[in-house]
């Protein structure tokens, strides 16, 4: 009896002591791979921050971002849930064949962004061709749980085709992407999303450039896209929605870059200060050695860059772009031999507007690539001038 | 400051701890008052005068409310102090607490214009109010001698672990606790046990009862169904419980560390028979405050049926009124105050004689009825909550969203209801009838287990990861 009353002490003790030791032993951590996010760093005592309470909230925080263990502690919770048959998890389904798959909800601002996108092609005169590409949450819909409350994404595409101007090509690769991967047997690798992240595969990407290369009646050099390699950018992968839903028990992915054996090519940051210099050709290698594998393409996303490559032609192409595009940009560059990409995200009042950029770049089709969750919520493209 | 918060957790306590076993006898009442008024002014730091002065009125009204200090006709003398602490702690209470509810009713009716008092309440100040009212009474009444040193009513009043959520502990409860109790891996291991359990309820059951209240009472009408309001008030139901319940354990556990015990404050209330039975079994130290302090100085039962009758009804409406400052919870309390008299008067004879199947869903209907007027502050929302309730506010039966949040939950579900039932202590008993080393281990490494979970779920709530990098 004694004895039992001893551990019982010992663990108690050992638990609310041990957390506070070692989380003051243990060095503070700025950045959360997994969260993607600031951690919150030791508050600054002062008086007025203790009278008005700042100090007291701000250590609260900084404990639990700090807490030692906190990503494990956070993956136990979510399989405990998953135990008591929880298939939802901050913004994320599991869904068979072990997809995590985000939710989707419509919302008002894809109907703005619509608005934004008509205003700016009044503006342009060259050909604009619109892709707006299905996440998993549509393409995989039939892997999602029982009791799922998504919106339709494809009730979306439907209601932006209606809406944008007659001057814009619009394309929706739904069923090329559904097709590539009801082709596939072994789909091990995740054909065409990835299952622990929000983006599309390689794969999916290169679909998607074929129906986009079809839209717009381009030829591109088969031999080139049938011979890259994909051994060399290989490496294992868990992403974003992993990252919202860590599950112990979570298959990881493949991630995968097309490499162009013989290709030249080069990218080119407009603003210095967003080069991160450790780009070779299309790709930041030292991503590869972090959680983010995704930003090995072109390292991230930036304002603007350009990318060159020995293409015997002198199109040059204008992308506005999400993410999403990053994986199609590198079979895009085995057909255009300049093409300028510009993220809305980051281009706010710079010098020109997109559509000078337009003209004094000489651009001779603009390509707007977009996922539909991102165009349903991002609120950007009011700099879309 | 929080039990159920990482700084409560794995500094305050290991600090508050470590300083109380290392100092001397003498000083260990100082060392948990010090802790106390820290732990206090976490959330607001310029409260802790308010409390301050409060034990100070307490302790002075306090010594000259003993009878006994005075010859036979200055008794009166002890009246006044007595009658000195209560205008003080209600006087106190009511204008923290009620005033601005008293301006928006005469605003409402009367549209007067008043403008809204900037008072927040001082966290904690219906408990401690109580506490100490009911000490100088109790002085009064000859039932406690008047506590001498200032350090230990101050310790008492500030008593962390009860300080801000309960349970509301009577003086006499700890009078000799204070300076005659003896801390032991007994009662040590015997409180890290309630502890757990209570910041597991709170923090894995609660929370996660409360997730779903919340996001079901936000929807807006056309996504609802009648199925759903009915969960979402189910689930109202096991989260005030899981909650209120659960900080009570934590109360009790944290203060038997420190070799004090309190008495409980929740007997398993949901498997009540009627709801005379609930009252028995809920907030226990708030209803018996009431009867002890209210109820059988206004009479009781020891008078005219009418005078009974008042005197409940006056019992339940400020039973109610204490739960916060809306009308709302008076209704509660009056709603609770007619279903006691219609039990005591009309159907409570014939209620026992049912199959007690039909008394457990008798009660939990009106329990769970209860917290659908406790719920909502809003009186557009109540009424709304209730008519979608009772199918009379349009809504299908169920739908698709529904389904969901039923097949998401279920398991859940299950868990609260066994949790809300002694059928694990049952088990316990089984247990250790056959194997005192099963139960003890089975015990101990539940323990263990719960802290660890109780940590992730902790942290959980600020687990917030991007999509895209947030600069």
């Amino acid at each position: 009896m004694r004895i039992k009353q001893q551990v019982i002490t010992f663990i108690f003790l050992a638990f609310i002591f041990g957390f506070a030791i070692v989380g003051l032993v243990m060095k503070d951590r700025e950045f959360s791979d997994m969260e993607n996010r600031t951690l919150a760093q030791s508050p600054e005592v002062s008086t007025e921050n203790i009278l008005n309470g700042d100090f007291q909230s701000q250590l609260e925080s900084y404990m639990s971002d700090q807490l030692p263990l906190r990503d494990k502690l956070y993956s136990m919770k979510v399989d405990i849930e998953r135990l008591m048959l929880r298939s939802y998890q901050n913004g994320v389904y599991f869904a068979d064949d072990g997809y995590l798959i985000q939710e989707y909800k419509e919302s008002p601002q894809t109907l703005r962004n619509v608005q934004y996108v008509n205003d700016f092609a009044k503006k342009v005169d060259v050909p604009m061709t619109f892709m707006l590409v299905p996440t998993a949450t549509a393409v995989h819909s039939d892997k999602l749980p029982a009791g799922c409350l998504n919106d339709d994404q494809m009730e979306t595409v439907k209601k932006v085709q209606s809406q944008l101007d007659e001057k814009i090509d619009f394309i929706c690769p739904y069923e090329q992407l559904k097709s590539a991967f009801n082709g596939v047997e072994n789909d091990d690798v995740s054909p065409v999303f990835y299952r622990t992240d929000h983006h599309w595969t390689a794969w999916g990407a290169e679909n998607g450039f074929y129906a986009l290369m079809k839209e717009l009646g381009k030829e591109y050099d088969s031999k080139i896209i049938g011979n890259l390699d994909y051994h060399t950018i290989n490496a294992e992968f868990y992403g974003t929605l992993y990252s919202k839903a860590p599950s112990a028990v979570q298959k990881a992915d493949r991630f995968m870059a097309p490499t162009h054996n013989g290709g030249v090519y080069s990218v080119e940051f407009a603003k210095e200060q967003e080069d991160p210099h450790t780009l070779v050709g299309m790709y930041d290698l030292t991503k590869l050695e972090t959680k983010d594998k995704y930003a090995t393409l072109f390292g991230g996303n930036y304002s603007r860059f350009t990318i060159h490559s020995d293409v015997g032609n002198d199109e040059h192409i204008l992308v506005i772009k999400d993410s999403y595009a990053n994986a199609m940009l590198p079979y895009l560059a085995t057909v255009y031999s300049t093409i300028d990409v510009v993220d809305m995200r980051y281009y706010h009042m710079e010098e020109k507007t997109v559509s000078e950029l337009v003209k004094s770049e000489g651009i001779s089709q603009v390509i707007l690539l977009y996922n539909v969750d991102f165009f349903n919520s991002d609120n950007n493209f009011l700099w879309l001038d | 400051m929080l039990f159920s918060s990482n700084v409560f957790l794995y500094l305050f306590l290991p600090l508050c701890m470590l300083t109380y076993f290392v100092v001397p006898r003498k000083l260990k009442n100082f060392v948990l008052l010090v802790f106390s008024l820290v732990f206090y002014a976490w959330g607001e730091p310029k409260y802790v005068l308010i409390m301050l002065a409060s034990i100070t009125v307490a302790y002075i009204t306090g010594i000259f409310a003993d009878k006994s200090r005075y010859k036979e006709k200055a008794v009166l003398k002890a009246r006044f102090a007595m009658i000195t602490a209560i205008v003080w702690n209600l006087g106190f209470l009511f204008f923290f607490k009620y005033t601005n509810l008293f301006i928006k009713t005469a605003n409402d009716i009367g549209g007067f214009g008043i403008k809204a008092l900037e008072i927040a309440l001082p966290i904690g100040i219906s408990f401690y109010s109580f506490q100490t009212l009911s000490y100088v009474i109790d002085v009064y009444k000859g039932e406690v001698r008047p506590q001498r040193n200032i350090l230990n009513l101050a310790t008492y009043v500030a008593l962390f672990p009860q300080l801000i959520a309960g349970p509301i502990v009577r003086y006499q409860t700890i009078e000799e606790q204070l300076t005659q109790r003896k801390e032991s891996f007994e009662l040590f291991s015997d409180g890290v046990r309630r502890f757990t359990f209570g910041l597991a309820k709170k923090v894995i059951l609660a929370n996660s009862a409360g997730a779903l209240f919340e996001e079901l009472s936000a929807m807006s009408n056309d996504k609802l169904s009648v199925t759903a309001a009915w969960l979402g008030i189910i689930a109202y139901t096991f989260q005030i419980f899981f909650d209120f319940s659960g900080y009570s354990d934590m109360a009790i556990g944290l203060g038997k560390m420190f070799g004090f015990e309190f008495l409980e404050n929740f007997d398993y209330p949901y498997i009540s028979k009627s709801v005379t039975e609930f009252w028995r079994r809920w907030h226990i130290s708030l209803s018996t405050w009431f009867r002890d302090y209210v109820y059988i100085p206004l009479g009781g039962n020891r008078c005219s049926k009418g005078r009974h009758i008042f005197n409940i009804m006056v019992v339940w409406s400020l039973t109610g009124f204490w739960h916060g400052a809306s009308w709302n919870f008076m209704g509660w309390g009056v709603y609770f105050g007619v279903l006691l008299l219609l039990e005591k008067f009309i159907w409570g004879k014939g209620l026992v004689k049912t199959p007690k199947a039909v008394q457990h869903i008798y009660a939990l209907f009106f329990i769970v009825l209860g917290w659908a007027l406790f719920a909502f502050d809003d009186t557009d929302k109540l009424i709304n909550n209730l008519k979608n309730m009772f199918g009379l506010g349009g809504l299908p039966l169920i739908n698709d969203m529904t389904v969901s949040k039923l097949l998401s939950f279920a398991v859940m579900f299950i868990v609260l209801v066994i949790a809300s039932t002694p059928l694990c202590r049952w088990a316990g008993v089984k247990i250790k009838a056959k194997s005192t080393v099963a139960f003890d281990a089975v015990q101990t490494l539940a323990i263990l287990a719960l802290l660890i979970l109780s940590a992730a779920y902790l942290v959980s709530s600020s687990y917030n990861p991007f999509l895209y990098f947030r600069f």
